[in-house]
C-alpha cells in the first residue's frame, strides 16, 4: 500500500500545524491525532523572532485532518502549508502578515494590503493554565489593513499565535 | 370542540348555511394537514433559497440584495406555505425587527398566514352587508436574533383533531437561511443557507414517516439531493434494483440519475467494493502501524483499535534525521554554519510525540536553538482475547 500524508490543520483558517505519514489505512479524524490536544511549539520557522518555549494546545474541535499522497517538502516544514476551503488540496503559504503585537487585553494585527474579501482569523494565546489557551476566531473585513481583537487578560510573557487565512503564521509575546 | 373528526353532510332542500360550506372546506384541509404532519416531517419542499447579489454603492460601501427564490414549504401544523415567485428581502423589515450589527449572521424565517381577501362589492348578505369570500394563504418573512433558530424544533404542534394553523397568534417558523447586515448603509451584506461556524442549525427539508417504502418500478433510490441539483457537489445515492438478478449499490449519482457504484451487494450476498476495507479487530490479534509523525501529534492507534479496547500498546520512536530548514536568525556570516543534534524523542503515556532537535551555530560558542522535529514510529497494539 502507498503511504499517505495526513495534514492536521486549523479548521478556521486551513493552516497546517503538523503532519503524519503512514501506510494507507482508515481515514484519520482530528480526535485520532489530537486527543486530548495537539501540542504546537517551537514556532520560529515562519517569523523573524525565535520563540522556543511557547506551547499552544489545540483541542480536536478546533482542528481537522486532510489526507493525500505524500508531499515531501511538507514533512519538514508543515507550518508553511494550508489546506484549501474545500479540503481538496494543500498550498504553500508565502505572504507574511506585516505585524502582530499583543498586550494583556488586545491583539493588534496589520496586513500590508487589504485582503479584498472577508478573511478568517484564528488567534490563540497562552494563559496561566497551559490546558486552557485563550482562543479567538474572528473574521476581518476585506477593506481594512489594521485590526484589533480583545483577548485575555493575558499574563505577562504570554505568547500569541495569529493565523490569517492565506498568510504565513505569526507570533508575538505580551510584554 | 368536538372530540372526534366531523364532516358536514347535506340533504335535498336543506337551507345551506355558510358554516356548513366552510366546514366542508375545512374538513379537506384538516385531513391534508394531518397527512402532512404525521406522514411527513415539516420543512422546505422545493426552492426557497436565499440568493445574495453583491454590489458596491457610490461611497464604496459593500452590500447585497438578497432574493428568496420561489418554492414551497410545509410547516409543523401541516400548513402549506407557497412563495409563488422570487421575492426580494426588504432591508427595512430587517431593521424594524433586529438591531443589526456587522459580521453577525441573523436567521431568516418563513411563516404562513391567513389573510382575508377584500370584501366583494357584488354580493350582499341578508342585511345588505358584504364580507370577504376568499382567504389568501399568504406568507411572512421575518428575522431573528442569533440563536433564535436553535429552538425551532420546540414549536408546539397542534393536536390530532386540529387542522392547519392560521398563522395569526404564534406563526410556525421555517428557517430559510441567514443574512449579514451592513449597518453603515442599513442594507444586507451577505446571505447563506447555512453558516456552520456560527450556527449548528441549517434549513430543514420535508421528510417521510414510513415503515414501508415500496417502488413499483423495480428500482428504489435514496439520494441526498434531487437529480441535477445545482447546489450539490456530490449527490450520494443508495439504490436497490431488480436488474442484474437483484443488487444494492451505493455511490455518487451521475447526471443521468444513475448510481456509479463503489459498493455493490448482489442478491446472492456477494460484496464488491472499490475502496479500502476495514474490518473489526479480532480479539487476541496484534495490530501494527508505522509511519512518520511531527512533534506534538498524538499517535493514532492502528486501524480498528480503539482506546476502549483492552489493548496493550507499545510504541517505538526514533528521531528522523532529515534536511530540516535552518533557523532564520541569526543570519550566518562567512565561515559559519548550523548543525543539529537530536534533543529529545519519546512518546508520553497519552501517545503524544515529544521530538525536538537542537540547532548549534558553528564554530561552537554561538547560540543554540530548539525546533520541533519528526520521528519514525511503530505502534503495536496487542488486543486482549475475548473473555480475558
Amino acid at each position: 500500500m502507498s503511504a499517505q500524508m495526513s495534514f492536521v490543520f486549523v479548521k478556521q483558517t486551513g493552516h497546517v500545524l503538523a503532519v503524519l505519514t503512514q501506510a494507507a489505512g482508515a481515514e484519520l479524524q482530528a480526535t485520532d491525532v489530537a486527543t486530548p490536544a495537539l501540542s504546537v511549539r517551537g514556532f520560529w520557522d515562519a517569523g523573524t523572532q525565535a520563540f522556543e518555549d511557547s506551547i499552544f494546545k489545540l483541542t480536536p474541535d478546533l482542528l481537522d485532518v486532510y489526507t493525500q499522497d505524500v508531499l515531501s517538502p511538507a514533512e519538514t516544514s508543515p507550518r508553511t502549508y494550508s489546506v484549501d476551503k474545500e479540503k481538496k488540496s494543500v498550498m504553500l503559504l508565502s505572504s507574511p502578515v506585516k505585524a502582530l503585537t499583543a498586550t494583556s487585553q488586545n491583539v493588534h494585527l496589520e496586513l500590508a494590503i487589504a485582503t479584498g474579501s472577508k478573511t478568517k482569523v484564528f488567534v490563540i494565546c497562552t494563559t496561566a493554565d497551559p490546558d486552557n489557551p485563550d482562543v479567538r476566531q474572528p473574521e476581518i473585513s476585506g477593506t481594512e489593513t489594521k485590526f484589533d481583537f480583545a483577548v485575555g487578560p493575558l499574563p505577562s510573557q504570554s505568547y500569541v499565535l495569529a493565523l490569517v487565512a492565506g498568510y504565513l503564521p505569526i507570533l508575538a509575546q505580551v510584554p | 370542540m368536538s372530540d372526534t373528526i366531523v364532516r358536514p353532510t347535506f340533504y335535498e332542500g336543506e337551507i345551506l348555511p355558510a358554516s356548513d360550506l366552510i366546514a366542508a372546506v375545512d374538513s379537506g384541509r384538516g385531513q391534508m394537514a394531518r397527512h402532512e404532519r404525521y406522514l411527513h416531517s415539516w420543512g422546505i419542499a422545493s426552492g426557497l433559497e436565499l440568493v445574495p447579489k453583491s454590489a458596491t454603492d457610490a461611497k464604496n460601501n459593500k452590500y447585497a440584495s438578497v432574493q428568496l427564490t420561489a418554492g414551497i414549504a410545509v410547516d409543523g401544523t401541516g400548513r402549506e406555505i407557497v412563495v409563488p415567485e422570487d421575492v426580494a428581502l426588504n432591508p427595512s423589515d430587517f431593521a424594524s425587527m433586529v438591531n443589526g450589527k456587522k459580521d453577525i449572521w441573523y436567521p431568516v424565517f418563513l411563516s404562513g398566514r391567513d389573510e382575508s381577501a377584500v370584501a366583494s362589492s357584488m354580493l350582499t348578505g341578508a342585511c345588505s352587508s358584504s364580507l370577504p369570500t376568499q382567504i389568501k394563504e399568504n406568507y411572512d418573512i421575518s428575522y431573528g436574533t442569533p440563536g433564535s433558530e436553535l429552538s425551532l424544533d420546540e414549536q408546539t404542534a397542534p393536536g390530532f383533531l386540529d387542522g392547519p394553523a392560521d398563522g395569526a397568534a404564534s406563526p410556525w417558523l421555517v428557517l430559510l437561511g441567514f443574512v449579514e447586515w451592513n449597518p453603515d448603509v442599513s442594507l444586507f451584506f451577505d446571505a447563506k443557507g447555512s453558516v456552520p461556524d456560527s450556527s449548528p442549525v441549517s434549513p430543514r427539508y420535508v421528510g417521510v414517516n414510513a415503515a414501508e417504502v415500496v417502488s413499483g418500478s423495480g428500482t428504489l433510490q435514496l439520494s441526498t439531493h434531487p437529480q441535477g441539483s445545482p447546489d450539490a457537489k456530490n449527490i450520494m445515492a443508495l439504490e436497490i434494483h431488480e436488474t442484474s438478478d437483484g443488487e444494492m449499490v451505493f455511490g455518487k449519482q451521475n447526471a443521468q440519475g444513475a448510481v456509479t457504484p463503489v459498493l455493490t451487494v448482489t442478491a446472492k450476498g456477494d460484496l464488491t467494493i472499490a475502496g479500502k476495507f476495514s474490518s473489526a479487530v479480532k480479539p487476541g490479534s496484534v495490530q501494527v502501524q508505522s509511519g512518520i509523525a511531527s512533534d506534538g501529534i498524538v499517535l493514532p492507534l492502528p486501524p480498528g483499535v480503539t482506546s476502549a479496547m483492552q489493548a496493550d500498546i507499545h510504541v517505538h520512536v526514533t528521531p528522523r534525521m532529515v534536511d530540516y530548514p535552518q533557523p532564520p536568525l541569526p543570519v550566518l556570516v562567512a565561515g559559519e554554519s548550523w548543525i543539529f543534534i537530536p534533543l529529545e524523542c519519546y512518546v508520553d503515556p497519552t501517545r503524544l510525540v515529544h521530538c525536538r532537535i537542537r540547532w548549534i551555530k558553528m564554530p561552537a560558542g554561538g547560540p543554540m536553538l530548539e525546533a520541533p522535529a519528526l520521528c519514525d514510529f511503530t505502534i503495536v497494539a496487542a488486543v486482549a482475547a475475548s473473555g480475558g
